[in-house]
């Protein structure tokens, strides 16, 4: 029995918070997580409440555990799972549970997906607020390597910031992660050895493991594990762990469809569910319509990954609905989609054998509760033995073969060795971390590629979306949105001929894709009368009835956006005229409110020092005039003597032109003039943090970072020295006031651009490298603080923009 | 902190260079974190509080040397059946004791681990390198990341490393374990290196010092002091080597380390990318036939004291895809790594060519320097690109269009390589066939709504691709004649003026025929059709002057025809309307030509003023002569024009007409001077060489 130690809030015992969450008791070993914390690996078998113990005795270290306890626990829980259909039925479950507990003010529940509203985003806000994130580990994982899917280069030093500190990580299903499972390992090697704001962790979790897959070059052994014990083998889950079923294997090895339907339906149970899993989708398919043909009358409901989402969570839903005893009964055609997290219990299953972790997986769906005293598992070789290595699924058929006519249980299949081949995944090192650090694009403008870190490369699919047009879709037919897009695998659409289009990012513009343009990734649209898919089957290419096409809703994010433009700025225009000094003040109060908010007991107290001076200054290069002359622009003409009269100004009542110079940054101005002579002197109390100030101030729209690079096209005008983002060498700005102090007038150089000292002055990248390397920042540390200043400063604007508009 | 130059270093040949860096590298990270290194013109010069005498010491008595394995190369020593020598030197510094050896044994048994597991399960190269790079430890990446880029399309190859970290069969990290095994002396005998050889090659290595080499190869990096093509067998030419430059060179080469990069919301696969590495085959060089380029690479020369760590940030940045899809990508790379250049303060690259010779040793071979200072014509090229995009969103290129389209994007890359007048007009010269394609291409054109080619602002580039020759400068004032609605692109190409840009005209050309005609023929007819439609404007009021030199030679048939021609095509595209005032340029030209009227052969002394001065309405040329002209009866237009002159009163009596016709150029010829502007003045003084000559000379 686990009693409470502190006196965290309404809860005193795990047990009764856990009843109150779920109405059930705990097991004993989730109850033994609550206790002594999160363990490194969770080896449980299927069914026996993996999201539970990875979420309940989190949420209760974090609330409601003594103070110590409560004080050293990650205030984010990041739940990571492989496939999206997981995301949102684990969400659910979660969400369920922070309802029932009353937390749902206090702990938010956010899901992230590829796709998902940006309007969902506002979490950034508040990082010392409690929450749960639930997602893919494609969006997730590349947020943990500052490369955030989907989000603007100049957002995803934020992510990388607050996704490494104070975090707990958990990872589901980790036998289906492929390379996923080797970075997460890493990564949370970097963040113990580099260092943290806040501790973090990570949970791996799975049915079944081999633990070698674990052992990475600097992770190379687990250190805690929880598994099961005698005591938790007791009661339902005694029950499901005993679930038996008769292995048989099919007489006949079908390959046609046609027959594999008919075996199906003969040992159909009616008043059941009967399970029949294919290798392929395409199988799945074929053998889902032969069993239509055959007109029976069970019902027949196809489910696999190859469905928009909305067709998908609908077939999902029927595929896991109670059958009705007294009825036909129903089948589930299905695929691998079934092996993670589906919550279904067949009479009967019929398989085609595949690499043994996904025969077990695959077993747990039949008499999943133990409720069948006769479930039957048969088996078949399928005719091909792709997508797997046909040596795993030799090695899985002759174990099955030798488990013929006998009763077997999740147990006694985990404890049965069969040997896979392992498959080797590029492994993140510690210099491509330091690499990923800086976020600006090299000259060919591209990135350290970080897929190859997150999805193996034969995760073939593409991606279809139906639209209503005909011949080449114009300039005006927008990217799709998750909700249109259908995957496919790349090897099944160079076969189809159906008519696709791709966006040509050189030309901005819809063109009918050639044979090189089929690619892993790609997104495509498709005229919905070519047909291609039906809301029943899926992607079905043999099908010519027209599609109807989903009405994209507003407000989805832009699957092909690229960069940001370089001189976007959007918060400068809040709704109300805000003095520059009154925002520096602003901004910094937030600073401190804010570090005094958050766990972040891995920053020295200079350190934070720094980021609230860093608050304080981030914004000086607004009085630059260029700035001043585009905001006083925007003032009409009732304003215009009183705006004149209080210059500078942060913020705007309106929109106004461009900046006279175009790709003008205000921050790089900010962090030039923190260079001056005035500048050095006003950061002299600061002392050794002086270059982490700048940095701090340069890096508060994430486009001014390692580098200081002009953007392409850019011109410095007739002025013969350097330039760089709107900024000219001799530049010069007047003297402002700050709070506390005047700074005089600034001229400003970019001679920190060069490589290489000047007159004894150290270049910009090499401060900045430096603050990188310091033992006492690193990468997590110093983005951690560039998280909280940049934060800082959109919640001073956001509440500029609440007074504007109120 | 006080200055060391190492005369040792230079910027080329590159194993001078890299040794630099390695130098810089090495003691920054292991000795002096605050050592700086710059280039001051061509000499090395390092940042350090270390003296001569305590850089050598760290050398001799504390440098820790990278760990260099290549596990996945027969040759590197780690299979038994291989290299017999590698095996030996490995086995050497495996089973050596010294505590600054530690890493490199720690290293090469990891990698003895891969070798055996790789065996076991046979892997294909490309799983092993990976295997390598995901288990060896930390400091022997450097080597696997300069040496191979896995990307999903397969191994790339940085040339700086050859193929993986060999070139033939030379392999570089056995090269570099012996030069290692030298420094420290691991092998012993009487030929064998002393601790006092290697203070002495240290020493020459850093100051430039001569001491005794030793005799082996170092490669690709030195070709100069490498053994001649001659001196086989291939791949291990003989030569002067000092052991340290070897030991320096690769570590240096390792801050050229290579990844797998992409374009973030492309969709577009990765692709491996090489820091400041050029593919050769996308730049379509010629070089002998019996020599491939492997590629080049850009040496940074830079003037203010930087850090290995500031280093490490330019080479990430400085990062161009190898082999992209497209000549635009490598290009867009070219232009971005000048600009990076330019950003950072660097003045000068040193380029370095890979020069595969002979069939199998590759050369590294200095090819120069780049600016990113001067005005190279680089940034003029961006100003193709609004139309090139035009283009691509075409469509569906059909076949000679696309031939164009590809050959143009070669240029594009050669020119940003090596910025000179000539390769930019090569360039225009493709432009302008990609447009000549464009019109032929009836579907294309307009079902993609290509327009011709617009946006090149003659200003801007005639600076840059006046290569000073007389044809440069005829055809130039012809592609430069225009009017109010017509320009000579109007008349040789299928274009119209359309406002301030030019549109297709969807028929034929007024004169067809440039490019299949003599150009003489083609002008002649451009005058008669002129002279035809505004007689009173014949031939152009605004277009750049020519130099009485380029009229002469011309008139002489002494240019070179063909060139001639294609200058004009290409000149045709670009957009005269900012070009420099003619006015100006007769001032000019006036004071600076050699020729004088005087030696300009009669014909065309007596014509060219009754064009030229009709706009003073003292003179006017007959449409007839044109006609007559381009049908070579040059007799019956001196006729003509005699007769014109007479009754102006400009000249009493002129003879030999007959004589000066038949001796003279052709009409076509002449025809075709006469559409080029000649200064005011010259035609001034032409009209005074009539007037008073009693009578024409026939010569």
């Amino acid at each position: 029995m686990i009693s409470a130690v502190g006196a965290g809030g309404k809860f005193s015992e795990f047990q009764e918070f856990v009843v109150a969450a779920t109405g059930h008791q705990p097991y004993e070993y989730q109850a033994r997580i609550a206790a002594y914390g999160l363990p490194e690996l969770l080896e449980v078998p299927t069914g026996a409440g993996k999201t539970l113990a990875a979420t309940l005795p989190w949420l209760w270290r974090r609330r409601f555990a003594d103070h110590a306890t409560r004080e050293t626990t990650p205030h984010w829980l990041v739940f990571v799972l492989p496939m999206r259909a997981l995301v949102e039925q684990t969400e659910n479950v979660v969400r369920g549970w922070i309802k029932r507990l009353g937390l749902a003010d206090e702990v938010a529940v956010h899901r992230v997906m590829g796709g998902e509203s940006r309007a969902r985003d506002d979490w950034r806000r508040w990082p010392e607020r409690d929450a749960i994130f639930v997602g893919t580990l494609d969006i997730l994982l590349s947020r943990a390597l500052n490369r955030g899917y989907g989000e603007s280069r100049f957002v995803w030093p934020i992510d990388f910031g607050l996704f490494n500190s104070d975090t707990q990580w958990v990872f589901d299903e980790i036998q289906l992660m492929g390379p996923a499972l080797p970075t997460s390992r890493q990564v949370q090697t970097f963040r113990d050895t580099c260092g943290t704001a806040a501790p973090t962790a990570s949970l791996w979790m799975s049915a079944t493991v081999d633990t070698s897959a674990l052992a990475t070059v600097d992770r190379p052994g687990v250190e805690s594990k929880v598994v099961l014990t005698d005591e938790d083998r007791a009661g339902p889950l005694l029950v499901r762990l005993e679930a038996a079923k008769t292995v048989r294997e099919l007489a006949e090895a079908a390959s046609d469809p046609t027959r594999i339907a008919e075996l199906v339906s003969d040992r159909h149970r009616p008043g059941s569910l009967t399970l029949a899993v294919h290798n392929t989708v395409e199988r799945a398919r074929e053998v889902y319509l032969a069993l239509i043909k055959r007109g029976l009358e069970a019902e027949i409901v196809l489910l696999h990954s190859r469905f928009r989402p909305g067709d998908r969570a609908r077939q999902s839903a029927l595929a896991l609905a109670d059958v009705n005893p007294h009825g036909a009964g129903r089948i589930v055609v299905s695929t691998q989609v079934i092996e993670a997290g589906v919550d279904i219990s067949a009479s009967v299953m019929i398989t085609e054998v595949a690499p043994w972790p996904c025969v077990v997986q695959r077993a747990g769906r039949c008499n999943r509760d133990g409720n069948v005293g006769d479930a039957e598992l048969w088996w078949y070789t399928p005719p091909k033995s792709a997508p797997y290595a046909s040596e795993d699924i030799e090695a899985a058929a002759a174990a099955l073969r030798a488990l013929d006519a006998t009763a077997v249980t999740p147990r006694s299949m985990v404890e049965l060795a069969v040997p896979t081949t392992a498959t080797i995944h590029p492994v993140l090192r510690r210099r491509d971390l330091i690499e990923l650090f800086d976020t600006t694009a090299d000259v060919s403008g591209n990135d350290i590629d970080v897929s190859r870190f997150i999805r193996a490369s034969d995760d073939l699919d593409a991606q279809i979306a139906w639209r209503g047009f005909t011949g080449v879709p114009g300039e005006t037919e927008s990217p799709p949105v998750a909700d249109e897009l259908c995957s496919v695998a790349i090897s099944e659409l160079q076969r189809s001929k159906l008519e696709l289009y791709v966006h040509d990012h050189l030309t901005a513009a819809w063109r009918q894709v050639t044979k090189d343009d089929i690619r892993p990734g790609r997104i495509f649209l498709a005229p919905s009368d070519a047909g291609g898919y039906t809301p029943e089957a899926g992607w079905d290419p043999k099908s010519r009835v027209a599609v109807s096409p989903i009405v994209a809703t507003v407000g989805g994010p832009h699957p092909l956006a690229t960069d940001d433009d370089i001189g976007a700025d959007p918060i400068t225009f809040v709704g109300r005229w805000v003095g520059l000094a009154e925002h520096l003040a602003d901004v910094e109060a937030d600073v401190r409110a804010l570090t005094g908010g958050v766990s972040c007991d891995g920053l020295d107290r200079r350190l934070l020092e720094a980021a609230a001076v860093a608050g304080r200054l981030h914004d000086i290069g607004k009085a630059h005039p260029v700035f001043q002359t585009t905001l006083e622009s925007s003032a009409n003409d009732e304003e215009r003597a009183a705006v004149v009269a209080g210059a500078p100004w942060a913020k705007s009542a309106r929109k106004g032109g461009r900046h006279s110079r175009r790709f003008f940054r205000h921050e790089l101005a900010s962090a030039l003039m923190l260079l001056d002579e005035s500048g050095v002197a006003l950061l002299d109390d600061i002392g050794a943090d002086a270059d982490l100030v700048r940095y701090l101030v340069a890096a508060h729209h994430g486009r001014v970072r390692l580098s200081i690079r002009s953007a392409r096209d850019e011109a410095g005008g007739d002025h013969g020295g350097r330039f760089a983002l709107g900024v000219w060498d001799d530049d010069e700005v007047p003297e402002i006031e700050i709070p506390g102090a005047t700074l005089g007038s600034t001229r400003l150089s970019l001679s920190c651009m060069d490589l290489g000292e000047s007159s004894g002055v150290d270049s910009w990248t090499a401060r900045a490298v430096v603050l990188r390397d310091r033992p006492d920042l690193g990468p997590f540390r110093l983005a951690y603080l560039e998280a909280l200043v940049r934060l800082s400063d959109w919640r001073a604007s956001a509440r500029y923009e609440e007074a504007g508009s109120a | 902190m006080p200055e060391l130059v190492l005369y040792g270093c230079r910027p080329e040949p590159l194993s001078l260079y890299l040794q630099a860096l390695g130098i810089l590298r090495v003691v920054g990270a292991q000795k002096d974190p605050d050592a700086r290194g710059h280039w001051h013109g061509d000499t090395f010069v390092l940042t350090t509080r270390l003296d001569a005498d305590d850089l050598i010491e760290f050398f001799v008595d504390e440098y820790e040397p990278t760990p260099v394995v290549s596990p996945w190369n027969g040759g590197s020593g780690f299979k038994a059946e291989g290299n017999a020598g590698a095996v030996e030197v490995l086995g050497r510094i495996e089973h050596s004791e010294s505590p600054r050896l530690a890493t490199y044994r720690t290293a090469i048994s990891s990698a003895h681990d891969m070798s055996e597991l790789a065996q076991h399960h046979d892997w294909d190269k490309e799983t092993f390198v990976q295997v390598c790079r995901n288990h060896l430890p930390d400091a022997a990446l450097e080597w696997v990341d300069a040496a191979i880029v896995l990307t999903t399309d397969g191994p790339a190859y940085p040339p700086l490393l050859g193929s993986g970290g060999n070139d033939g069969r030379l392999d570089f990290s056995k090269a570099y374990m012996d030069r290692v095994a030298d420094v420290f002396c691991l092998r012993v005998g009487r030929n064998e290196p002393t601790i006092a050889d290697g203070r002495e090659w240290i020493r020459g290595a850093l100051f430039g010092d001569a001491g005794t080499l030793l005799r082996d190869t170092i490669g690709q990096f030195d070709p100069g002091s490498a053994g001649g093509p001659n001196s086989s067998p291939l791949g291990s030419a003989v030569s002067l080597v000092n052991p340290w430059t070897f030991v320096l060179l690769v570590e240096g080469a390792l801050l050229f380390a290579a990844g797998a990069a992409r374009r973030m919301g492309s969709q577009s696969s990765a692709r491996a990318a090489m820091p400041f590495t050029f593919n050769a085959t996308t730049a379509g060089y010629g070089t002998a036939a019996s020599e491939k380029s492997r590629g080049e690479l850009w040496a940074p020369l830079w003037s203010k004291p930087a850090s290995a760590g500031e280093m490490r940030a330019l080479m990430a940045e400085g990062r161009v895809e190898w082999r992209g899809r497209q000549a635009r990508v490598a290009l867009d790379a070219a232009r971005g790594a000048r600009a990076l250049g330019a950003n950072r303060g660097i003045e000068h690259f040193a380029r370095h060519g890979f020069l595969e010779r002979n069939g199998l040793a590759t050369a590294a071979v200095s090819l120069g320097r780049i600016s990113t200072r001067e005005e190279s014509g680089v940034e003029l090229t961006a100003q193709l690109d609004p139309w090139l995009d035009r283009v691509r969103r075409g469509g569906r290129r059909p076949a000679n269009v696309d031939s164009a389209f590809g050959l143009l994007e070669r240029r594009l890359l050669e020119h940003a390589l090596r910025p000179t007048p000539a390769l930019l007009q090569t360039l225009l010269g493709a432009v302008s066939r990609l447009e000549l394609a464009i019109a032929r291409a009836n579907r294309f054109r307009s079902e993609g709504r290509v327009p011709p080619v617009f946006g090149l602002d003659a200003s801007k580039w005639l600076a840059q691709l006046d290569d000073g020759s007389p044809e440069f400068d005829l055809a130039r004032s012809w592609a430069s004649a225009r009017d109010r609605g017509a320009t000579m692109r109007t008349f040789v190409r299928e274009v119209r003026v359309a406002g301030v840009r030019h549109e297709f005209s969807e028929t034929a050309p007024i004169v067809a025929g440039l490019g299949a005609r003599s150009i003489a023929a083609v002008l002649a007819d451009v005058l008669v059709v002129r002279a035809r439609t505004a007689p009173r404007a014949t031939p152009f009021p605004r277009q750049v002057a020519v130099s009485l030199d380029a009229i002469e030679l011309w008139l002489d048939a002494d240019l070179d025809d063909a060139r001639t021609e294609s200058l004009l095509e290409a000149l045709l595209v670009l957009d005269y309307a900012n070009a420099p005032d003619s006015v100006d340029a007769d001032r000019i030209r006036v004071g600076t030509s050699r020729s004088d009227v005087a030696t300009l052969p009669s014909s065309f002394a007596l014509l060219a003023p009754c064009y030229a001065l009709s706009f003073e309405g003292q003179v006017r040329a007959e449409p007839q002569w044109a006609v007559k002209l381009a049908a070579n009866d040059v007799a019956g237009t001196l006729h003509g024009a005699t007769r014109r002159l007479r009754a102006a009163r400009r000249v009493s009596m002129l003879r030999s007409l007959d004589v000066v016709a038949r001796a003279g150029p052709s009409g076509p010829r002449i025809a075709a001077a006469l559409l080029a502007r000649i200064p005011l003045a010259r035609h001034r003084q032409m009209l005074e060489r009539i007037s008073t000559a009693p009578a024409i000379n026939p010569l």
